[in-house]
């Protein structure tokens, strides 16, 4: 070969292969999530790590996807939801009414409880009933507050919202009680070693999913995560994920 | 209750949090940056009674001055993408540079407008007597000397800016505030980790604040 | 080469300026004198539109403007047709003495900057000050200063230089070396027009020397016409009595 042809070809190689490369590259999917909720979603020695994040590594090698974690205050994730800086959150994200009038989900993957959690010790509380007059920390943002609010038709439990620490808050004794799902509660009380327990059943079943908006795109990616999570669930790749974090099942 | 801190806990989170202080320093770099211009802009305008401009000049420092920083940047990122859709692939340090940008502008136009009326005006007519243009001027003798009395103020400015990137964190931008609030909700030690991103605000505000000292300095040794 | 016609100026309801005429051939001396706040630091300054007049019309040279029409062109231009040398000498505070005085060639007429600063330095030894260019305006004495002005003005190639008081803010001990300046200015036939309360120079150096009060033109002529042989009781009153000062400083100097 002559270095005239040689050098064409080098061209013509390069150039088709900036044009290919493209349309075999995997879709990129923005995931948002806190980054600050134990085991779920969580920072430990700067590497974002958790059950959220296992979940999603596992879709993106089946379903072809460039999963890219975006992480901001629990509070901030639905803005960037709706301002389409992120294409979905995996944040324990509960299905309720309001929620499904703006957002198609995907199928539930953890079912879970609402569980108030109070100072080590305390035998006061041990219902919602209990709870009237009492100041109750939950997460600014979470759907606790709702789910509090609906039972507290009095208006009689003084709902205090955090962005984060409201564990200190009741330990410290500045907050009675916070509300919180089930699961995490456990692992929150276990791996933190503040003097707090669960006080009583839980008393709400909820199911979290993966918000999206409902246009087009976001519900093509929302069918093809389905699809991905139900293969999870029958294969029980989901359910071994969970036992990972919580050594139970948390995902039905 | 007992009352313990966790020296070694800092001690290891410290140069975790300190990968991150590249992104706070970039974002109060760029902002400054960006700032400057603007200011300088607004300042002259302001100055010069460029007709209508100058009134939008006046709104747009009326507003960045009578909000709150952190409802700016919600607007940025969270608001104004609902609008104007191609805003919707701004990432979120570009949006706080931007928030940041115009904020301060708001406030290091003023501080600069004020040098410039400083200037005594003969200055001005100097340069006019000469054949010099009011932009010309403007350029070559009055923002020299202006700049010069400006920048205690705009220095000052700065290490607020420095402090004021914290705020990136509601954005979602990875700097060392997002961290330390991470890593916090990990391991539940909260004064401890935001203990370490004081110390570490504080060390670089103290550097600046020595900079600031020998640029001072300088100053007033030249002319 | 100058022409003012029907010059006026209004502060709001304050006339200042009314009805000023004359003319300026080229490399006249003109020395206008009068009464302190009379208007003639306002004619100046209307000269060189740092005060825009409220009527009547000023020619220098190839520009002309009207008061009641004039654009930003014409302003420009007629602008560099003069320069100005101020009462507190206005030096560009951020330049040294050779900045200053190379400042309208770099700026305003285009030379390159090495050219411009060789030049402005022949300019700064024809006054005197060529051992003073790298000097700031805070690091020389009044008297320095104001040669540096002078010498600003003289770069800017205007083709007349208007000078305000010029020696006014002096300390007494500075002025003479600003006077021989002028002096040498006027010997080279330089056009122009100075305001100033030196009775002797207008004296020796003038062409032509107006007489001003309450704004207005009261008499105009010779040095001879204006001092020896006033026609205007007004002229006389004040001509008397500079002299009389100028005695009285002369005697005082001489003890």
């Amino acid at each position: 070969m002559n270095k005239q042809f040689q050098l064409i070809l080098a061209v013509v190689v390069a150039v088709t292969t900036l044009f290919t490369v493209p349309a075999f590259a995997s879709q990129t999917v923005k995931v948002g999530m806190s980054g600050r909720y134990f085991p779920f979603t969580f920072s430990q020695r700067d590497v974002l790590q958790g059950f959220e994040v296992d979940v999603w590594n596992e879709i993106a090698e089946r379903a072809d996807y460039k999963v890219e974690f975006v992480t901001s205050s629990f509070s901030g994730l639905f803005g960037m939801l709706e301002a389409g800086h992120i294409d979905t959150i995996s944040n324990q994200v509960t299905i309720t009414p309001a929620r499904l009038e703006k957002y198609v989900f995907s199928v539930p993957y953890v079912v879970d409880g609402a569980q108030i959690v109070v100072k080590k010790g305390r035998t006061d509380i041990q219902s919602v009933d209990d709870l009237k007059g009492k100041k109750v920390g939950v997460n600014l943002g979470s759907n606790f507050e709702q789910i509090l609010r609906a039972l507290d038709t009095e208006n009689e439990i003084n709902i205090v919202t955090y962005d984060s620490g409201f564990e200190q808050d009741v330990v410290l004794g500045r907050t009675d009680a916070f509300v919180m799902d089930r699961v995490s509660t456990g692992q929150l009380i276990k791996k933190s070693g503040l003097p707090l327990q669960q006080a009583g059943a839980p008393f709400q079943k909820i199911e979290n999913a993966m918000p999206f908006l409902n246009t087009a795109p976001q519900t093509a990616i929302r069918d093809k995560v389905n699809e991905t999570l139900l293969s999870m669930r029958n294969d029980g790749k989901l359910a071994e994920i969970s036992v990972k974090w919580f050594n139970t099942d948390i995902t039905k | 209750m007992q009352i313990s801190l966790d020296v070694q806990y800092i001690a290891e989170l410290l140069p975790i949090l300190f990968k991150y202080l590249g992104v706070t320093m970039e974002m109060a770099l760029w902002g400054f940056f960006f700032a400057l211009i603007l200011a300088v802009v607004l300042a002259v305008v302001k100055v010069f009674k460029v007709p209508l401009v100058h009134h939008a000049a006046s709104l747009f420092i009326s507003f960045f001055r009578g909000t709150p920083l952190l409802v700016q940047l919600f607007l940025l990122y969270y608001g104004l993408p609902h609008y104007i859709p191609a805003l919707a692939g701004m990432d979120a340090f570009t949006a706080a540079v931007i928030g940041l940008s115009l904020h301060f502008a708001a406030y290091m136009a003023e501080s600069i407008r004020a040098a410039i009326l400083g200037i005594d005006k003969s200055q001005m007519e100097a340069c006019l007597s000469i054949g010099m243009t009011r932009l010309q001027a403007m350029y070559r003798i009055i923002l020299p000397q202006a700049s010069r009395v400006a920048t205690p103020s705009l220095m000052n400015y700065f290490i607020d800016m420095i402090k004021s990137t914290s705020l990136a964190f509601t954005l979602g931008v990875a700097e060392i505030m997002a961290k330390a609030q991470m890593e916090a909700a990990s391991s539940f030690k909260f004064f401890e980790s935001f203990l370490a991103v004081a110390l570490i605000y504080w060390a670089v505000v103290v550097f600046f604040t020595r900079i600031q000292h020998i640029i001072e300095t300088r100053l007033n040794k030249a002319y | 080469m100058i022409t003012v016609q029907n010059l006026s100026k209004n502060f709001a309801q304050n006339q200042v300026l009314k009805d000023i005429s004359f003319e300026v051939e080229v490399g006249q001396i003109v020395v206008i004198i009068g009464p302190s706040g009379t208007g003639k630091s306002t004619l100046l300054r209307c000269l060189n539109y740092l005060e825009s007049p409220t009527s009547g019309s000023i020619e220098i040279g190839t520009a002309k403007v009207d008061a009641g029409t004039a654009t930003n062109k014409q302003i420009s231009s007629l602008r560099k047709q003069s320069s100005f040398v101020f009462q507190n000498y206005s030096l560009f505070a951020n330049k040294n003495a050779l900045q200053n005085v190379a400042e309208s060639l770099i700026t305003v007429w285009k030379e390159p900057k090495n050219s411009a600063l060789a030049h402005a330095q022949t300019i700064l030894k024809q006054v005197g000050l060529a051992d003073k260019a790298d000097q700031y305006p805070s690091q020389l004495s009044g008297g320095q200063q104001q040669r540096v002005g002078i010498a600003r003005a003289m770069a800017s190639k205007g083709e007349v230089i208007l000078f305000d008081e010029p020696t006014s803010a002096l300390d007494p001990e500075w002025v003479e070396e600003v006077l021989v300046v002028m002096k040498e200015l006027a010997r080279q036939k330089q056009t122009m027009i100075v305001v100033t309360h030196e009775m002797q120079f207008a004296k020796e150096a003038a062409d032509k020397v107006i007489f001003m009060e309450g704004g207005h033109i009261v008499e105009m002529g010779t040095p001879k016409q204006i001092f020896d042989n006033p026609q205007h009781h007004r002229t006389k009153a004040f001509v008397a009595r500079a002299a009389k000062n100028a005695v009285t400083s002369f005697d005082s100097s001489m003890l």
